[in-house]
């Protein structure tokens, strides 16, 4: 957190320092390209206003003779003090002198010298210079146009460094050029003071730019660094703990401010989310809690303690259920109504979960106490369809198998209301389907009777019952197991005693649904008949 | 599960292709209470692109029986598959249902 506060701090200073630095090359290029622009300029118009006041004070008339014979008189004289003269008044001057071009070359006519000049360095009277020797072509006079050059043009001079040259013509009385004037002012001095002036500047520029970045960075060190140090502590106290610590105060209303009070509404929501999900958890803890009880219940419902008949060797019986949630809409139940009849009960509610659950336990209290009364399975289930269907708004059904079997003589009466086909197998012989037509489910429709079977069973015959949660027990690929699958079980060991039919069929299922989901409730009862041993 | 519905006049059909079970029950049923209006007298279930049919699917062709019932409405189930037939023989509603096969 340190670091970062002063990375940011350090990363701000870097920008602001190229950003002056940046600025100050500009601002002094720009201002010496300026300056010195304008100084040539006023140098130039100066150079051009001499030259043209000495050409008009030449008589271009003599000028020819002079060149002509190499003699000079009177007027050549006064001419020459002239010129010397004027370059004597300007020190910048490097050259002054009066010539007459040609097309490729030119002869002097004289050059002003001062008595600070090295005279052996100086041109004479009949002097050529030819222009093939120079590569300052641009140093030529315009002798066509009859006028000095309007653009400032460079040379170079061994002794005074660079120039400016500037020319004006000397007509005579045709309009013709008969010489010209021409001079070399030397820049060095000029160069001198346009630096001297720069460097004024420059140092002017730096003061101002470093305190105008040193202003920048305490105003930046106040509005942002600042209060982002201070949020920064506001949300290091929160994740303290310490929520209830007010809002500091930030002075401006500014982007800053917005984010801490973006930051307090965001902290308030996230409160309220955290009271909410512990609220949402909470309550999910207690259905949960609530549903362990009602798994325990429904479970004690049905009759779990094998063997379930200790003193009759006539039958054996065992049954399972395994809810596919906490809380199943499956039941068996068996129960004796008198010494000599057994009632089994098989059952599925149509759903599952808690809806399919409850009407379970009302639909097995009606079915047990209605069977204790005594009569028929169709009488049975005809009362308890019609209980069943007063205010069965969820219209909920329970597809419902119920056999009451005489247990001396083997005989039985059966109803089936839409459940499953029973599984039959004969002493000694194979699991078989009993298929019929079945009656509609209970609760399915008020009014509707209920038809009944006889059957009889023989010692060594088993009965196999079941909901459809184990033919439809489904594999990872959702297939489904199906009764053909569900028989092949149960033959692989057709002689085993129900606890063990029923093992053998829960390791069948597992074994085919090979850990997919248990999707429906798995229900399922079996009844071994022994007899009585008299026949 | 695909739903297709075509109303005329009092006469509502509805074919149902895939499986109507515990996923896709609830979707029938907000079918039906869009557009099984009071007056709709004969409605029409085609089931021959249904696979299968779970005990939840069972139990809203049962609910709307009973709604037709009241309103001395026909519910017709039409060309319903074998494997679907079977499970209606099963559960003993083809007493109950209007079945034409």
């Amino acid at each position: 957190m340190q670091t970062k506060r002063k990375g940011l701090r350090r990363k701000l200073i870097g920008i602001v320092c190229v950003l002056v630095l940046v600025t100050c090359v500009l601002l002094i290029g720009i201002s010496y390209k300026a300056f010195h622009d304008t100084y040539i300029r006023f140098c130039y118009d100066k150079a051009l206003g001499i030259v043209k006041v000495l050409a008009r004070q030449t008589d271009a008339g003599s000028i020819s003779k002079y060149v002509e014979t190499g003699q000079t008189d009177e007027d050549y004289d006064a001419l020459q003090s002239k010129f010397n003269t004027v370059k004597s008044h300007m020190a910048d001057m490097s050259h002054l002198y009066l010539m007459v071009p040609y097309a490729d070359h030119f002869v002097y006519v004289m050059e002003a010298y001062t008595e600070q000049d090295n005279t052996s360095h100086l041109s004479k009277l009949g002097d050529v210079f030819t222009y093939g020797e120079t590569q300052y072509h641009e140093l030529l006079p315009d002798v066509e146009a009859k006028r000095a050059s309007t653009h400032v043009v460079y040379g170079e001079d061994t002794e005074l460094g660079r120039t400016i040259s500037v020319w004006a013509p000397v007509l005579d009385e045709n309009g013709d050029v008969a010489a010209m004037v021409e001079v070399d002012y030397g820049l060095t001095e000029v160069q001198k003071k346009i630096n001297s002036y720069v460097l004024r500047i420059v140092l002017f520029l730096i003061l101002a730019v470093v305190m105008i970045a040193i202003v920048m960075l305490q105003v930046i060190d106040r509005t942002v660094i600042s209060p982002i140090i201070s949020l920064t502590r506001y949300i290091d106290s929160y994740e303290k703990g310490n929520i209830t610590q007010q809002l500091a105060q930030f002075g401006e209303d500014n982007e800053i401010r917005q984010l801490l009070e973006s930051f307090t509404n965001m902290i308030e929501k996230i409160e309220c989310y955290i009271a909410d999900i512990r609220q949402i958890t909470a309550e999910r803890e207690r259905i949960s809690a609530e549903l362990n009880v009602a798994t325990q219940i429904q479970a004690d419902m049905l009759p779990r303690a094998f063997p379930a008949f200790s003193g009759r060797k006539e039958f054996d019986i065992y049954a399972l259920m395994k809810p596919a949630k906490e809380v199943g809409g499956d039941f068996y139940d068996f129960f004796l109504v008198d010494d000599d009849h057994l009632v089994m009960v098989m059952a599925d509610v149509s759903g599952k979960g808690v809806p399919a659950a409850l009407f379970m336990v009302i639909a097995k209290t009606l079915i047990k106490n209605r069977a204790q009364m005594g009569g028929t399975p169709a009488q049975i289930l005809a009362d308890v369809n019609h209980q069943l269907c007063e205010g069965n708004e969820v219209e909920l059904f329970v597809t419902v198998w119920l056999a009451i079997l005489t247990i001396s003589t083997g005989e039985g009466i059966a109803a089936n209301a839409g459940h499953e086909h029973p599984a039959l197998r004969r002493a000694k012989g194979q699991y078989e389907l009993i298929k019929y037509r079945h009656s509609p489910a209970v609760a399915a429709m008020d009014g509707i009777p209920f038809a009944e079977h006889t059957f009889r069973l023989y010692p060594g015959d088993s009965l196999f019952v079941y909901t459809d949660g184990v033919p439809e027990a489904n594999n990872q690929e959702n297939a489904l197991l199906g009764t053909g699958r569900m028989v092949d079980i149960l033959n692989q060991m057709p002689e085993a005693p129900p606890q063990k039919v029923l093992e053998n069929m829960a390791d069948g299922i597992a074994a085919f649904s090979a850990g997919a989901e248990q999707f429906d409730d798995i229900t399922m009862l079996c009844l071994s008949y022994i007899g009585c041993g008299e026949e | 599960m695909t739903i297709n519905g075509e109303k005329n006049n009092t006469a509502l059909t509805i074919e149902l292709e895939g499986r109507l079970d515990t996923a896709t029950s609830p979707m029938l049923e907000d079918y039906l209470s869009e557009n099984l209006m009071e007056d709709i007298l004969e409605l029409r279930f085609d089931l021959g692109q249904l696979s299968y049919i779970s005990s939840v699917g069972l139990r809203v062709l049962l609910s709307t029986q009973k709604k037709m019932d009241k309103r001395n409405g026909k519910m017709i189930i039409c060309n319903v598959p074998d494997l679907i037939m079977d499970i209606f023989d099963v559960v003993g509603f083809a007493d109950i249902f209007t079945i034409e096969r």
